[in-house]
């Protein structure tokens, strides 16, 4: 070993941090080093003089203060769970889906979902409903999952099940008579297929975005 | 009885048990606010940042996860609120003359002669660390007096346990090189 290599050892040395390895070879240089030994020491002495550092003093008042306002926290903290945090999520949320729906309709979706189907066994066989309720769930699945995560990213967290039902909810609540307009045309069932669809693709789309977001956002990182 | 770990009593707090809070404060109550005083040099600052970590550990308990140990993520929201405040406004170096109460003995009778020496030795370290870059000062602190390993101090600074070990040294080699003048 190198002197310049001791010498990056040595405030590790003083924290016992030298690797196992390294440290016979560390300890054996500075041992036959004198100008190891000069460094190590005068370091040594600079640790030791940190370490005399008085303790600054806590002012009582300050834990009084801050135990007070934790305490008014408490008092008038309200519940995570609010409607006006999830029904913003879930118009956000309508109005992306929305969009996609002007964008790729729901037959259009309908009609992509059953091409791609066509091949595989048994699913090629389901009937119109099944393949537009399957079309449909993208519609509420995805808009969620972005709302979601927005959700506890803007209040912070909370409880991501509670959370995401509620948004789920109101998020279905704006979309059914959307629905409902723009699918007039389409049988009975084909559009409660629709609605299944975008309704429930909705509710695990914001279950999983409000789990995701409280899975990500760690505090002050 | 053994007594719970942090990160237990932190997983109470998250599940709504206020007293691990109070439990939790009191133990780290003295040593971050020794750390906040050390690491900005400024009492005022200090006291106004320590208030202000354990509000955000309060309030943030609904997010906290257990992968990291809660004393590196106390210290990370410590730092990280510190660095945001500097940003915002900025806060001043400390004055010369700045005086920093410290803790005496219980029972003891005051020294004049001791308590100068203390007041000294607290002003010549508070220059010295001063004029540390802020990852350094914070590196050399943790290590010195929260006695973190360098794997823990790295994960607070987000860099990588080399850099720190790296930075360490040469903070130490500059506080030498400040008290030889």
């Amino acid at each position: 070993m190198q002197c310049r290599d001791a010498q990056a050892l040595m405030t590790a040395s003083l924290v016992g941090e030298v690797h196992p390895e390294e440290r016979r070879e560390f300890e054996g240089h500075v041992a036959a080093c004198p100008s190891c030994q000069e460094e190590l020491t005068s370091l040594r002495q600079v640790w030791d003089r940190l370490g005399q550092w008085p303790i600054p003093a806590l002012e009582p008042r300050l834990e009084h203060d801050l135990l007070a306002r934790v305490g008014r926290e408490v008092a008038t903290r309200r519940p995570r769970l609010g409607l006006v945090p999830a029904t913003a999520a879930a118009l956000v949320a309508a109005l992306l889906s929305i969009g996609a729906s002007v964008v790729l309709p729901y037959e259009r979706a309908f009609e992509l979902c059953r091409q791609r189907l066509q091949g595989i066994g048994v699913l090629a066989g389901l009937p119109d409903s099944s393949l537009f309720f399957l079309a449909s769930l993208f519609y509420g699945v995805i808009p969620l999952l972005l709302a979601g995560v927005m959700l506890v990213r803007v209040t912070g967290g909370g409880a991501p099940l509670s959370q995401g039902m509620t948004t789920g909810a109101v998020f279905a609540l704006f979309m059914t008579p959307y629905v409902l307009f723009v699918c007039s045309a389409l049988p009975g069932a084909l559009i409660a297929a629709i609605l299944a669809g975008v309704g429930l693709g909705g509710l695990f789309g914001a279950l999983g975005g409000c789990w995701l977001g409280a899975r990500r956002w760690r505090p002050a990182h | 009885m053994a007594q719970p770990s942090d990160e237990e009593l932190m997983l109470a707090l998250k599940a709504g048990d206020r007293p691990a809070f109070d439990a939790l404060y009191r133990r780290y109550r003295g040593r971050l606010y020794a750390f906040l005083v050390r690491y900005t040099g400024d009492p005022a600052a200090a006291q106004d940042l320590f208030q202000e970590t354990f509000l955000r550990v309060f309030r943030e308990r609904a997010r906290y996860q257990p992968r990291a140990a809660f004393a590196a993520w106390l210290f990370t929201i410590a730092r990280n609120l510190y660095l945001d405040s500097v940003k915002r406004a900025g806060i001043p170096r400390p004055a010369p003359g700045t005086e920093v109460a410290t803790e005496e003995a219980p029972d003891s009778q005051p020294d004049p002669l001791a308590v100068l020496e203390r007041r000294e030795v607290d002003a010549l370290l508070r220059r010295a660390v001063a004029t540390l870059a802020e990852e350094d000062r914070a590196i050399l602190l943790l290590s010195r007096f929260e006695g973190m390993r360098y794997a823990q101090i790295a994960e607070i600074l987000g860099t990588s346990e080399g850099a720190a070990k790296v930075r360490a040294h040469r903070a130490l080699q500059t506080l030498r090189h400040m008290l030889r003048e």
